[in-house]
Parts: structure tokens; C-alpha cells; sequence
């Protein structure tokens, strides 16, 4: 893929878009429509700000590219512009959907490409906009969301899935901070072993005790090691790691 | 506690104003107090003082939200001393009223709300149930009042929603104010409804029997059969 200025997906661009993705289940997927991209007829020139083919480590790299890329631009109006995040996840789509075994591809949910603008609980499904808005959130300090944000671009995450879908969750910056230190290791630059699983101490299980909490607390006051504080001894294993 | 609120869209932009009396509780003076509007996973929350004199601290644009159908509030107060953040009260899921309401004093216990989606309609439990209509089917509010909804669609709603009540683990609480306590008033009003059985494992085929019953009065009631043949012999 070559340099190319910012555009986005038309309807006409983003009903071909769909019709790549569904066909792409086979053994012999079909060419990658590169045509999409360029061609007036699929998608609108947006600005002269340049998108290039960059390799990113993980989502935090991704995120803050993104970010950098709509530094002129309304916040509101790029969360929103789902042929602007159409377009991206097809420029990107080689790193956001690398060929599996046997060489075919798996796509998924039509979530992860097509962003459900109006929907908060889904838009965070998508590989590009759901990390920009966790990035954007906290752009103050996206360390502090290093845990949603230092996995792999094509992979969503058990952490985003049990917080980023919750407005009232993904916006607190004193508990996402908590997350971080509780989950992410900084030395690896990765979570901790375990931070991805089902049992004690996991992503599920903090988001059952974290609408305990909601009956006795008011998050939003509580400070990062307050909140550290309260949780139970089935959390210490990564508290203490 | 004495809560009045209005909502409104004025053109586009989505704002609401809420008068609060918090002093009959006792709470400590100081305690901060917070608005939190909501529905489904959408939230926004607002600085409201102090308990002593909640009033808004910040600017009251519902920002964060595509519209005003089906936004609920709930008021916090928070401890400020000692036991930093606990929750000292709450008032959860309260209904505001918009200026085209008038005096209406009739709750809604099925708000209705436009998304971006391939069926025509689905329910969302996330906190209670909302009717959500495909963007793609047309208007919501045509589509929700349209005769061939009202009787096709609203008696599976129905069901949906009693089999819901029974899968949310619910427990009837005479007083409460949850949704699914709205519910069943809605369906104590019906006429030929026995009373709802238990939730136990035994109690399966009766409480499924029940909704059958619930369902049927509900059809009966609306004259949905005859509603449904008068409008398809008009069209043939």
C-alpha cells in the first residue's frame, strides 16, 4: 500500500466493502478492491493530510497515529464519520486481518469494519475507532489506558470488551488508571499473564465487582489506589505481581 | 427527595434543567451531589454541588446523547469525609419530562429509540427495556405506531419482556420501582391474568403458562385479531 491522502467510503463504498468481507470466507478469497480507495465513485477526497503504510506494535501506537492524523479536525465529527473509519480499516486492512492458516482470511463481525456510530455498547468492536476513542478519552495521559490499549491491533481484547462498551466506565480516569496498574506489566510492555482469562482476578470478573461496587460507591470520587483498595483478595495475584 | 426535570431539543441540541430538594434526608451539607443521565450503555455526568444546595455546577448539554428518547437520570450523593465516595443516597432511574409532555402524568414503559441495524426491530435490556427500530425501516415513531407493528410486533414484546423478568433473577418487591415492577402492574391490569407464579425450576411450565395467558388477555384487550383482519381485508 502506498502513501495516499485521507479519504472515506461512500454508500456505494461501503455496500462493497461488505460484500468483500462476507466473500472472504472461502478457500480462494477474491482480490483485495483496491479500487475502493481511489475511485470517486466508491469514496470522497476528505483532506491533504497523508495516511502511510505504518506497522503498529499495538493499539497505544495505533491510536496515538490516529490521533496525530486528526489533530485539525472536530472530534465529534471524525467519532462519528463512519465512511472516514470504513476507508482507514480497508488502507489498514493487511494488519487488521492477517491471513490464518492455509492462507484464508476471518474477517468477523461486520462490527469490527463498519463502525455502529450510534450504538456505544458496539462501536467499540471496531479495531480502529474503539481504540482512538479509548486514546482520545484519555489524551491527557493515554499511559493510563495502557491496558486496553498495548494488545495486538487485530485482536480486540477482553478488557476492552468488559469496559470500553460502558461510557461510564471507559470515561473514569482514576479507575482505568487502577486497570492499568493492576493488569499491565510495564516491563513487557504487555498485560500480565492471567489478564486475559475468565477466572479469579480477571477483566470478567472485575466488571462483576465493579457493578457491586456501583451500589456502595461513586467511582467517579474514588481515587486509583482507593479503588485498588476495596478490591477483594482474589485480585491481589496481580496486585502484587 | 423533591426532583423536577425538563428535557429539551432545541434543534438538535439535547439539554435538560433539574430543580433538587435534597433537604429532608439529613445528609451532610458539604456532601457532594452529581446528576447522571443515561440508557443503555450511553452516559454523561454532570456536577450538582452540594447536598445542602444541589444546583448545576457545569453546562447541561446532553452531549453524549443521539436524543432524548429513553434517557433516565439518577442523583448521587457522595461521602466527601472519612469513607471517601460512598454512596450515602441515591435516586436511580428517574423519568424526565419534555415540554410537549405537558401535564401528562403517564410513565412509558417501553421507550422507543432509532439504531443502526439489519432487523426491524429488537429489544435492549441493558438497564430496562427499549424497543429499538432499524434507522434503515424508516421512522421510529411511524413505525412503532403503524397497525401492522401494534399487532404483530407488540404481543411478542410482550412475551419477550415476561421472559426476560423471570431470566433477570428478579424477585417481586411491592414498593420497588424497577422495571420489571412496572411490568407486571402493566399486566395486573389486564383482565383474566391469575396471579404470577414462582420462578423456580418446577414452576417452568406454569410460569411459562402464565405469560400465555398474559399474552392472549394483552391481544384481547387491544383487539389485535380484529385490528389485524379489518386492516388486510381493506387491502385485498
Amino acid at each position: 500500500m502506498e502513501k495516499m491522502r485521507l479519504r472515506k467510503l461512500k454508500e456505494t463504498g461501503i455496500m462493497k466493502m461488505g460484500d468483500y468481507l462476507d466473500s472472504l470466507g472461502g478457500d480462494k478469497p477474491p482480490a483485495f478492491p483496491l479500487e475502493i480507495l481511489t475511485d470517486s465513485s466508491f469514496s470522497d477526497f476528505v483532506s491533504d493530510v497523508e495516511v502511510e503504510p505504518r506497522k503498529f506494535r499495538n493499539k497505544y501506537e495505533l491510536a496515538s497515529y490516529l490521533h496525530g492524523l486528526f489533530s485539525e479536525a472536530s472530534p465529534a465529527d471524525v467519532v462519528a464519520d463512519t465512511g472516514l473509519w470504513c476507508w482507514l480499516s480497508l488502507y489498514f486492512f493487511e494488519q487488521l486481518c492477517p491471513r490464518e492458516r492455509g492462507g484464508r482470511f476471518k474477517p468477523g463481525a461486520r462490527a469490527r469494519w463498519i463502525p455502529e456510530v450510534d450504538n456505544f455498547q458496539r462501536y467499540y468492536r471496531h479495531l480502529l475507532a474503539g481504540p482512538y476513542r479509548v486514546f482520545f478519552f484519555h489524551r491527557d495521559r493515554p499511559e493510563r489506558a495502557m491496558a486496553l490499549l498495548c494488545g495486538e491491533i487485530c485482536k480486540q481484547g477482553d478488557l476492552i470488551e468488559q469496559l470500553a462498551s460502558r461510557q461510564e466506565l471507559i470515561t473514569n480516569k482514576h479507575l482505568i488508571e487502577a486497570v492499568t496498574s493492576l493488569y499491565f506489566d510495564r516491563e513487557s510492555d504487555r498485560n500480565k499473564r492471567g489478564a486475559g482469562g475468565k477466572g479469579a482476578g480477571s477483566p470478567r470478573r472485575l466488571a462483576e465487582v465493579i457493578d457491586q461496587f456501583n451500589l456502595t460507591w461513586d467511582l467517579y470520587s474514588l481515587t486509583a489506589n482507593e479503588f485498588l483498595g476495596l478490591l477483594p483478595a482474589e485480585f491481589d495475584r496481580f496486585k502484587n505481581n | 427527595m423533591t426532583w423536577e426535570s425538563v428535557v429539551r431539543d432545541n434543534n438538535g441540541i439535547l439539554s435538560f434543567d433539574a430543580s433538587i430538594d435534597l433537604s429532608h434526608y439529613g445528609l451532610p451539607l458539604e456532601s457532594p451531589a452529581y446528576v447522571e443521565a443515561y440508557r443503555q450503555t450511553a452516559w454523561m455526568r454532570f456536577d450538582y454541588g452540594t447536598a445542602s444546595a444541589p444546583e448545576a455546577k457545569t453546562d447541561n448539554r446532553l452531549s453524549g446523547f443521539d436524543s432524548l428518547d429513553g434517557i433516565r437520570f439518577r442523583v448521587k450523593v457522595a461521602q466527601s469525609d472519612g469513607t471517601h465516595g460512598k454512596l450515602l443516597a441515591v435516586a436511580d432511574k428517574i423519568c424526565p419530562v419534555s415540554p410537549e409532555d405537558g401535564d401528562s402524568q403517564r410513565q412509558c414503559i417501553l421507550p422507543v429509540k432509532s439504531e443502526e441495524m439489519d432487523c426491524i426491530w429488537k429489544l435492549d435490556f441493558e438497564n430496562e427495556p427499549i424497543l429499538l427500530i432499524s434507522k434503515k425501516a424508516g421512522s421510529k415513531d411511524i413505525i412503532s405506531k403503524s397497525m401492522e407493528f401494534r399487532t404483530l410486533a407488540y404481543p411478542s414484546i410482550l412475551r419477550e419482556v415476561l421472559h426476560e423478568i423471570k431470566n433477570s433473577g428478579y424477585e417481586w418487591k411491592e414498593d420497588e420501582d424497577s422495571w420489571q415492577n412496572q411490568w407486571l402492574k402493566f399486566i395486573n391490569g389486564l383482565p383474566s391474568v391469575g396471579e404470577m407464579p414462582g420462578f423456580s425450576d418446577e414452576g417452568q411450565d406454569s410460569y411459562c403458562q402464565w405469560v400465555d395467558d398474559a399474552v392472549e388477555s394483552f391481544c384481547r384487550n387491544l383487539r389485535i385479531i380484529d385490528t389485524f383482519v379489518s386492516y388486510t381485508e381493506g387491502e385485498e
